[in-house]
């Protein structure tokens, strides 16, 4: 079992993409890690560019 | 009627549509925090009310664009003058506002540190304060990029029509 997997969040909406479950949706694999994201992922529900995203403190 | 009060309407007329969109989202974000909250029922009533404040945005919009029925070449230009104005000039300046306020802040904490007597409580909020204006200042950033790039993806769209159109 992979550890330690990360969330991070949209500062514009709050959605969080879970490293854990990916975005399969967008064709992102459970357990990709957020650096392993394409850089052009925009978030799903609001359309914010992937910078615009914080890591949630744990 | 006068010129002056056709102005008044048609001001009226958007503060109309502003309220009714104003609306329209609010009861979406209720509906959504109802339905978390395991009460399905009411969020349903919110949906309801919010579809209804819809049509009533567009038969404002109908007054205020003229009764005539836009191009999709012509929605496109609207839309793209929308989305430049919001990450041109009212993101950009909420975001240097927001930075100014948080500035404003942090030198009335300082102030209110240097007093001896400083209540915890009113600390507090003004972390608060500041957190909140970070945060708006913050998205205001990220917001006026979407702008900027539903801007792009109408002009696209708009592009790609007059090749369509000849």
């Amino acid at each position: 079992m992979a550890e330690n997997f990360k969330k991070y969040r949209c500062i514009v909406c709050g959605f969080e993409y879970n490293e854990a479950e990916g975005w399969p949706d967008d064709g992102i694999a459970a357990g990709t890690r957020w650096a392993d994201v394409p850089e052009d992922w925009t978030c799903p529900d609001c359309g914010s560019a992937k910078e615009d995203f914080e890591m949630v403190e744990i | 009627m006068s010129q002056g009060q056709q102005q008044r309407t048609r001001q009226n007329l958007e503060s109309a549509l502003a309220g009714e969109s104003m609306a329209h989202i609010k009861y979406r974000y209720f509906a959504k925090l109802c339905r978390q909250a395991g009460d399905e029922a009411t969020a349903k009533i919110f949906e309801a009310t919010a579809d209804q404040e819809v049509v009533h945005a567009w038969g404002h919009l109908e007054l205020l664009l003229g009764e005539q029925k836009l191009t999709p070449a012509q929605c496109l230009e609207l839309a793209i003058a929308g989305e430049t104005h919001e990450f041109t000039e009212m993101y950009p300046q909420f975001r240097r506002e927001a930075e100014a306020d948080g500035a404003t802040a942090a030198l009335a904490e300082i102030d209110e540190q240097i007093a001896e007597s400083k209540e915890h409580a009113q600390a507090f909020a003004t972390h608060l304060n500041q957190g909140i204006l970070k945060k708006a200042e913050k998205r205001f950033a990220a917001l006026a990029r979407i702008e900027e790039r539903h801007a792009g993806h109408y002009r696209d769209a708009l592009n790609a029509l007059e090749v369509h159109n000849g």
